[in-house]
């Protein structure tokens, strides 16, 4: 996790053939295609994952790799662990369904490693058969020799990992906000590229601490070209009665108190970006009015009979549940969608308000348990914002002063490494030393509260090394080592495990009342059975929670609400004897 | 649904694929990856304007189209193998198909045998039968694929 830059991106090509890597060297000229040594020979392609694996384990791993979805090879040359699968009639035949996937098992392998680094995956397939293993398994993009009917596949291939690459080079940071290189951050990133410029209002969604409001401040409203200022509100905060003239403005005498006239936020971001967050917390009077200032650009502040145009953009945020509720209100208008009718009956959001807010062209942020090849990165900027504080890196000066160390002064020289290998081949004068079982427990760690919860905890680590820690020695490089205290870290992520919210939306309770006598707590006369009618219970609840909607009971239980795990979902619930006619 | 080794990958393919018509589209398939990819692997939108980038492209995609270890297969060579192998798959229309592709590789055949000394007219009559060839593979791995989820 070293700050310094790398003159030329890497490519590994992983084919059974040299074609890829030839077309690569000879196209791609500003590309460094890594040399594969098997059996004393060199070459630049790996045809297997036994010869891909040191160089991705090794020193200087690819930035990308370019994969075959088809091998030639035995499974047991390709996979050299495998079990050799024998010539019965099952073996051969499955052995020939294997034939088309073997990528995607070297993919596997590859993510369980080294889950940053980016995919191509290269077929001849129109469409990958597999292509929702291809997705969980986080391929970055595909091409498809197949769809291409004029030029060679080979060129769009190069394409394709250009474009990869100028992503991944792209700043990792616009301002505060932190983008990392998932799939779907790359794919967000595209999507407010093409909106952030248009006048039209947005909605911005993503469970809490996932940088909604960074997006809005540091990256939409710049983007924007908007000469007006950026002005948030907090819908929540702000009391009912007072919200009309927060929103819009007073006229002198309006109200008790209202001594002078005074301009609300629409006024205070004219010509600039008004950012609304939770918006689910509007008041429903106030999503009224807010609804008339969209659809006819005007407002009136309270006490005024006057309308006036307004000119601010608006930008809403809210949480996931409402997202939810959006993103089915523009596929099934309101009235059809379950979540959303509730939410309409219970008066707590009006769906013509959501249609206004463009739904469907919602920005989504992922929660960080979705994106955790981010994770290297996102420790890595934390790790640097903590060192370029003036009153940290004078703490730091003191401790590597009191190891005998010399002054830390340029921008780079510190490394924070995420076990003891990275720690001795780090090239920096200072590092920060986080246990390789620590680091793994952080990547392995739901991260409710997101990227928020992810930088708190990073940062009081190395406050705690820097103020409260062991201090620092002199290793045998002459590298200064200041050790996190993976005890401490243990303790941070498990109380953050404790106080993880509910899932969220209207406050699943489905395992809740069971620890306290609840009337729901199942009975059954084995343990067998006491876990069935557990679920059960859990199922029927959720199916209560998500008003029959399988995607979202999905989504809760798992993060996905895919078809894929919408099927797996309604197949479980139907096993267990359940009825989705009968519970509704 | 079985799992193969430690991989949480299902072992069969997802439906609606008919097991009794897999082998037609899989070798179809394999034909497609084998054939359709390289033949044009590193062909332009148009054919290249100089003469002798051409036939060394030409070179690279129909005299050595696959390569491994113990040398290099032209084309012709890499259909050959694959019809003998799976050929017996392919009857009725997409036996016709099949042979469609045969007649164009004979041809590829016997231009790739004079490439060095070939004209100008006759390398961009090669370049169009890549593309014939690629084409028709395509067709073929889709019809074998529709015909399979029937």
């Amino acid at each position: 996790m070293s700050a310094r830059t790398r003159p030329r991106a890497r490519v590994l090509v992983i084919d059974d053939q040299p074609r890829t890597a030839e077309l690569l060297a000879r196209e791609a000229p500003e590309l460094e295609i890594q040399t594969v040594r098997s059996g004393g020979e060199a070459r630049a392609h790996a045809r297997s994952w036994r010869e891909a694996a040191p160089v991705l384990e090794g020193r200087r791993p690819p930035d990308v790799v370019v994969l075959d979805l088809r091998f030639d090879l035995p499974d047991e040359q390709l996979l050299p662990d495998e079990r050799p699968l024998g010539e019965s009639a099952a073996a051969r035949r499955l052995r020939r369904e294997r034939r088309d996937r073997q990528g995607l098992f070297i993919l596997e392998r590859l993510r369980r490693r080294r889950p940053e680094i980016a995919v191509l995956l290269t077929t001849a397939y129109e469409e990958i058969p597999f292509e929702q293993e291809a997705l969980e398994l986080k391929a970055d993009a595909f091409t498809y020799a197949a769809a291409e009917e004029e030029s060679g596949s080979g060129r769009l291939l190069v394409s394709r990992l250009r474009r990869i690459l100028e992503e991944r080079a792209a700043p990792q940071r616009t301002g505060r906000f932190f983008w990392g290189t998932s799939a779907a951050m790359r794919e967000l990133r595209r999507k407010v590229s093409a909106l952030a410029p248009t006048p039209m209002p947005l909605l911005v969604t993503g469970p809490t601490g996932t940088g909604k409001s960074l997006l809005v401040r540091d990256v939409i409203h710049p983007l924007s070209g908007r000469p007006g200022a950026f002005v948030a509100f907090d819908c929540a905060t702000v009391p009912e009665g007072l919200l009309q003239a927060a929103l819009f403005g007073a006229l002198r005498g309006s109200f008790t108190g209202a001594v002078a006239d005074r301009p609300g936020v629409f006024e205070a971001a004219a010509d600039g970006t008004l950012f609304l967050d939770e918006i689910e917390n509007l008041a429903p009077d106030a999503q009224k009015m807010l609804l008339t200032a969209l659809n006819d650009g005007t407002i009136r502040r309270l006490g005024s009979a006057a309308e006036t145009p307004h000119t601010a953009r608006v930008v809403a945020a809210s949480n996931a549940a409402l997202a939810h509720a959006a993103s089915n209100a523009a596929l099934t208008h309101a009235a059809s969608n379950a979540a959303l009718g509730r939410r309409t009956a219970e008066g707590s959001f009006r769906s013509d308000l959501l249609m206004r807010l463009n739904p469907s062209l919602a920005l989504e942020l992922p929660p960080l348990s979705q994106r955790r090849e981010d994770l290297p990165e996102l420790a890595r900027l934390t790790a640097s914002a903590f060192w370029d504080n003036p009153r940290h890196r004078r703490a730091i000066a003191s401790l590597v002063r009191a190891a005998g160390g010399p002054d830390p002064e340029p921008a780079d020289a510190f490394t924070l490494a995420v076990s003891e290998r990275e720690a001795r081949d780090s090239a920096s004068a200072v590092v920060f030393v986080l246990p390789g079982k620590a680091w793994a427990a952080m990547q392995r760690h739901p991260w409710p509260g997101n990227l928020r919860q992810f930088e708190m905890i990073l940062a009081d680590s190395l406050a705690a090394a820097v103020y409260a820690g062991p201090g620092a020695s002199l290793d045998r490089g002459g590298r200064v080592r200041i050790p996190l205290d993976p005890r401490m870290l243990f303790d941070l992520l498990a109380g953050a495990r404790a106080s993880e919210p509910p899932p969220s939306g209207a406050g699943f309770s489905g395992f809740a009342g069971f620890g306290s006598g609840s009337a729901e707590r199942p009975r059954a006369s084995s343990v067998a059975g006491f876990r069935r009618e557990l679920e059960r219970s859990a199922l029927r609840a959720l199916f209560r929670e998500a008003g029959g909607d399988f995607a979202r009971m999905a989504e809760r239980m798992t993060g996905s609400a895919s078809a894929k795990e919408a099927r797996a979902v309604r197949l479980r619930f139907n096993k267990l004897g359940l009825s989705a006619r009968d519970e509704k | 649904m079985s799992q193969i080794g430690d991989f949480g990958l299902p072992a069969r393919p997802p439906a609606p694929y008919a097991w009794a018509a897999m082998g037609v589209s899989e070798a179809a398939e394999r034909l497609r990856h084998d054939l359709a990819k390289a033949i044009r692997f590193s062909a332009p939108e148009v054919p290249e304007t100089e003469t002798e980038a051409l036939r060394e492209r030409l070179h690279a995609d129909v005299a050595t189209t696959r390569r491994d270890d113990s040398g290099s297969q032209s084309a012709a060579e890499v259909f050959d193998a694959w019809r003998l192998e799976e050929g017996r798959h392919f009857a009725g229309a997409l036996g016709r198909r099949v042979d469609d592709i045969a007649s164009a590789i004979e041809e590829v055949r016997g231009l790739t045998v004079r490439l060095p000394s070939l004209s100008r007219p006759e390398l961009e009559r090669l370049d169009a039968l890549t593309r014939r060839v690629a084409s028709e593979c395509r067709a073929l791995a889709s019809e074998a694929r529709r015909d399979s989820r029937r």
